[in-house]
């Protein structure tokens, strides 16, 4: 069965990153199980990014104004094959769309033809809410005892409420249902820049526990709808460490990109091999 | 809100189709901007209309999905006006976001998500910014009252869907006295539609000096609840249990309850925390949970078809879930 596998994320997330490193491993590892299975028709997103990991450096956003769908197809020996979709790569779309609930069609006709979904979190960058049962109320004299007409205009959705009704949305134009587990795509939450997490967080080593960790409602909304063997939390480092803009990375000179970058595994166990992921998704 | 020609083109919510930029999208031959001051001054005012109920706005899918729920439950929350109500709720929804559960039930999804997240954005750690107490909730308009969702899941799998009013504080005082005034047709039909209820009391109010006038009105609000209860569990609340009530009120008041003819447990609650009881300084926090949970397990498998909600805008698919 053919899989399309939907990468979806908000912008910063990495996303570029891993499909740079991932593509340059396809191409240049003769030994890797999986192959393009032909160079993809745009290669410029690709281009930049291998000549800035070449450099040692970050590579540098994507500009908003990149409205093109990237994709690309891997193969096996088996002739089993994988379509990646980078739908609207720039990705700010994101947080609009669920802001606003309105897909265009191109967008509808990528989720509907999704079988699986690769979702980026940036698992650092999400905030700790400091609210009432976190942080307790203030003091009697500091709040208003009268209802302040606060203004909302800063008002967005938190990281846990946007990322669980994002994944409401998304199952609801996919026409599958809670109610049916077996209509639900494969879901693969990828915890990346997992290097800086990790720096933060020694302790902890499997990517589901910092997601529950750091997502609690997200995390018991993921569990509750999709079933076990459906379900993956991972986490990826794609550069291996943290580049730099404009300092060139003297390893990376050395050595080379494709030596760096590891995914964790839902066990807790490094894998060097990022086209592991392909695998995994395949459930290999 | 449209600024494109074509179809499926809203540049400013999915950006422009042509790849034109903000700055630039005047250059896109699609593009038409909408009726020049008129069309920005609607857009303000509808930013500013930015309110958490999500009631009247349940949409018509939404009711579809719940009709397909095999146990869908509804809790009318009952009070008067700045009894707590919707600080009640809020804090509920502040605990599930911490990964708390309901009794044995944790959080499986909610249609009205970006409604509760407004809620607890009055009582989120904003920088420079204060808590403040979720505002009044507004009147909307006929007899449906706010309502917010949850889905809910136990460790078994069993799903339960909960559906929990939300309506103005006034209409209750005008319901305790005549059901059938028109402003009280939001807490007839709440009383008419939900499994269970909670019945607030104020400890705040029933420690001040207006202490024998609220009282009277809660006993007022509890006749008028238990008229035609059917068997339908009620739980008190005590709100604001940081401020302590006289022991003779509180006795006058369950004693009163009694005459309900059924039980009727009672939950301290407050969004303050307590630091001197011995269960922690949680304790009023998380018995908000044990309220829910009380509510949840008295209406295991009694699962309630939902009332006819007309919806108020059909045709958008995600009516429930619209902040603008």
């Amino acid at each position: 069965m053919e899989e399309n596998i939907l990468v979806l994320g908000d912008s910063g997330t990495g996303k570029t990153h891993f499909a740079v490193q991932l593509f340059g491993r396809l191409f240049k590892s003769p030994t890797a199980i999986w192959k393009p299975k032909a160079t993809p028709e745009n290669m410029e997103i690709f281009k930049s990014g291998f000549e800035r990991l070449a450099k040692g450096l970050e590579i540098e956003h994507t500009p908003s104004a990149f409205h093109q769908d990237i994709t690309f197809c891997v193969t096996n020996a088996s002739a089993a094959e994988i379509n990646f979709t980078y739908p609207d790569y720039a990705g700010e779309q994101l947080r609009n769309l669920v802001a606003d609930r309105r897909l265009n069609r191109a967008w509808q006709d990528r989720v509907q033809s999704s079988t699986s979904w690769l979702l980026f979190i940036k698992i650092n960058n999400i905030k700790e809410v400091e609210d009432i049962v976190t942080r307790g109320m203030p003091n009697y004299g500091e709040i208003s005892k009268t209802r302040a007409e606060e203004s909302q205009d800063n008002f967005q959705l938190g990281d846990q409420a946007f990322y669980t009704e994002l994944l409401q949305m998304l199952v609801r134009i996919k026409e599958a249902s809670f109610l049916m587990p077996s209509s639900l795509p494969q879901l693969t939450i990828m915890l990346s820049c997992w290097d800086e997490y990790k720096i933060d967080n020694p302790d902890i080593s499997k990517p589901g526990t910092a997601l529950l960790d750091k997502m609690p409602l997200f995390h018991t909304f993921l569990h509750a709808n999709w079933p076990k063997n459906k379900l993956k939390t991972i986490g990826l480092s794609s550069t291996g460490r943290k580049l730099d803009e404009k300092v060139p990375d003297e390893d990376y000179l050395d050595n080379g990109p494709e030596k760096f970058g590891y995914l964790v595994g839902t066990n807790g166990i490094e894998e060097r091999d990022l086209t592991a992921i392909i695998s995994l998704i395949h459930n290999d | 809100m449209k600024d494109c020609l074509q179809p499926d083109c809203i540049p400013d919510v999915t950006g422009c189709m042509h790849g034109y930029q903000t700055a630039t999208i005047t250059k896109c031959k699609f593009y038409k901007p909408e009726q020049g001051p008129k069309a920005k001054t609607e857009r303000k005012q509808e930013t500013a209309q930015l309110i958490p109920w999500a009631g009247v706005s349940l949409g018509q899918r939404d009711i579809a999905d719940l009709a397909a729920s095999r146990s869908l439950s509804m809790f009318g929350i009952i009070g008067v006006q700045n009894s707590g109500k919707t600080t009640l709720l809020t804090l509920l929804y502040c605990l599930l976001r911490q990964g708390h559960k309901i009794g044995t039930y944790h959080f499986a999804g909610s249609l009205t998500l970006p409604a509760w997240e407004t809620l607890a954005y009055y009582m989120t750690w904003k920088t420079g910014n204060h808590i403040t107490f979720p505002p009044h909730t507004p009147g909307s308009a006929g007899r449906i009252p706010g309502l917010l969702h949850l889905t809910l899941m136990n460790e078994s799998g069993k799903v339960r869907d909960i559906l929990i009013t939300d309506a103005k504080g006034e209409w209750f005082k005008e319901w305790a006295v005549n059901a059938a005034a028109e402003t009280a047709q939001s807490p007839s039909w709440i009383h008419e539609h939900s499994s269970a209820f909670a019945l607030v009391a104020d400890c705040d109010e029933l420690a001040g000096p207006e202490r024998g006038t609220a009282r009277d009105e809660l006993k007022d609000l509890f006749n008028r609840l238990v008229n035609n209860l059917n068997d339908r569990p009620v739980a008190l609340a005590w709100t604001k249990s940081d401020i302590t009530i006289r022991p003779a009120m509180k006795e006058n008041i369950l004693e009163h309850l009694k005459l309900g003819a059924v039980a009727i447990p009672d939950f301290n609650v407050s969004a303050y925390k307590d630091k001197k009881d011995d269960l922690g300084e949680d304790y009023w926090q998380l018995r908000v949970l044990s309220l829910f949970d009380y509510l949840l397990n008295a209406t295991e498998n009694k699962s309630i078809t939902l009332p006819d909600i007309p919806s108020v805008r059909p045709k958008d698919l995600f009516l429930s879930k619209r902040m603008k």
